[in-house]
């Protein structure tokens, strides 16, 4: 197959916005994806879209900042829908004992230049109407928000491809070719694509594809689940949280209120057929019922699972490897890279242009494990 | 007989509105080649039915006019496969003993090996 300055190698919100940024800075980039166009990606496409700065690690907030900021103008720029609603996102508490965790949250979130603040009481429950009245306080981001994961990994890929670079589907990365340290090609289902370069974008899979150069990425796959009802009118503007309770409910432009908030299902990596765990869909009824009275009667449509990798310290990977001249980690996103992705996509081109690792990913390198837990 | 006449006003999915132009302008110009891609570009079989009225008229249109051999993969039914009120659902919660939590409570059960600092912040619960 033709060469490639850049394999990259996963099509999912990573993959995509880094075959985007990379094209867009005049690099020869090839994307693989195992799966067929639109489909690819396997938890990005599974994902609940949220756009959130709040409730992250102090460290990656400074990445949060920088992505939100493409995200205000990324539908104008790839000329797509992307269903990105900057409206808001407010994490909720019902306990007395919890709400100085979350203002502790809230003024280092603010020390760190983030627009956020505690909200109590009736200000809260005219800001949300429809909050059960046992919800005493939440912490209110305004520029939060969320987007159409599909639309936006699919957007990213086709504006890529519009840039020049090239898009091979049902073409599964096997292993990376190295010569004396440096990667020669990757190893694909339908040949060799010879490179210089490669990102690993892969999410749970990049374990499987990592451990052919003899590196150990601490990852497991976690299938994670959610679901939408029918549609509704329009009625809930922000995302809704609650802390303790693994919930994420939003009500998408379609109509339909998704919810998520991290609750396992059933996934295979070996051919990416997932499953659901109906327990997990009748808790999580519960808890939304808990948090939002009115919903009760609206029916569940659909509901699915995606199956994205969890680095062991919950963090993403992201940057050179020691030893392998060429290859660039970014995966392990362990449920929170949707909302960075094109952030960690324009950072991605910006070291391929420079050669220089930026300040923003140099707490997520491969280093923070030491030589010997990194080595098969 | 699709291909006869000019019908891209005809709805295919009832649901979510998709007509036949919407599909065959993703089979063309994007290279769909899926019944799942198909549904996840024009949202046809993602409303309340679930593909139930649409999914076999969705094959047969994919079948007659994808530019590459159309994927065999079936299309995939999602539960609850009929519609189910949230409380419904809620009302059986107490039955289920799996999972027995989201995501984070399962993980930080998880003891995280190598040094607490700077990453070790408590995580908080949503995705």
């Amino acid at each position: 197959m033709k060469s490639a300055d850049v394999v990259i190698i996963g099509a999912g919100i990573i993959g995509a916005s880094s075959a985007y940024f990379l094209a867009k800075a005049g690099l020869d980039v090839t994307l693989i994806d195992s799966r067929g166009p639109i489909a690819t990606g396997g938890a990005s496409q599974a994902c609940a879209g949220g756009v959130r700065h709040q409730a992250r690690m102090p460290v990656e907030m400074p990445l949060a900042l920088h992505a939100i900021k493409l995200w205000k103008t990324l539908g104008e720029e790839l000329d797509a829908d992307l269903e990105y609603r900057q409206d808001g996102m407010t994490v909720l508490t019902d306990e007395e004992t919890l709400i100085p965790r979350l203002e502790e949250r809230v003024e280092l979130e603010r020390s760190l230049g983030l627009d956020i603040r505690m909200v109590y009481g009736k200000e809260l429950h005219d800001l949300i109407p429809g909050l059960s009245p046992r919800i005493l306080a939440g912490s209110h981001c305004p520029v939060d928000g969320h987007a159409n994961p599909m639309k936006a990994t699919s957007a990213l890929a086709a504006a890529a491809e519009r840039l020049g670079a090239r898009l091979k589907f049902h073409c599964q990365a096997r292993s990376l070719v190295t010569l004396k340290g440096r990667i020669t090609a990757v190893r694909t289902s339908k040949g060799d694509i010879p490179c210089r370069h490669v990102v690993l974008a892969a999410g749970a899979w990049s374990k499987t594809i990592a451990a052919t150069a003899e590196i150990d990425l601490p990852f497991h796959p976690f299938p994670l689940q959610m679901m939408v009802t029918s549609r509704q009118p329009h009625f809930l503007d922000q995302v809704l949280g609650w802390l303790g309770h693994g919930i994420s409910l939003k009500q998408v432009p379609a109509g339909g209120y998704l919810i998520g908030g991290g609750w396992p299902g059933i996934g295979d990596l070996l051919n990416g057929s997932t499953r659901l765990m109906p327990g997990a869909m009748a808790k999580r009824a519960e808890t939304s019922l808990d948090l939002f009275p009115s919903l009760a009667p609206i029916p569940v449509i659909r509901a699915w699972v995606g199956i994205e990798a969890f680095c062991v310290d919950e963090m993403q990977v992201l940057g050179p490897v020691p030893g392998i001249e060429g290859l660039f980690l970014a995966a392990g996103f362990s449920g929170h890279g949707f909302a960075i992705g094109p952030g960690v996509g324009s950072l991605i081109a910006d070291y391929f242009v420079t050669g220089a690792l930026c300040k923003m990913f140099e707490p997520f390198t491969i280093q923070r494990f030491s030589a010997q837990e990194r080595k098969i | 007989m699709i291909k006869k006449y000019d019908l891209g006003d005809l709805v295919v999915c009832r649901c979510e509105g998709t007509t036949l132009r919407q599909i065959r302008q993703y089979i063309h110009q994007d290279g769909v080649s899926s019944l799942n891609a198909l549904k996840k570009s024009t949202r046809a079989g993602m409303g309340v039915c679930q593909g139930r009225t649409c999914a076999r008229t969705l094959e047969l249109i994919l079948g007659e006019e994808a530019l590459v051999p159309a994927e065999t993969e079936p299309y995939h039914a999602r539960p609850p496969v009929r519609p189910v009120p949230l409380k419904n659902l809620a009302d059986g919660a107490e039955s289920f003993t799996e999972p027995d939590g989201p995501v984070s409570v399962v993980m930080l059960r998880r003891p995280l090996d190598g040094n607490p600092d700077p990453m070790s912040a408590p995580p908080e619960e949503e995705i």
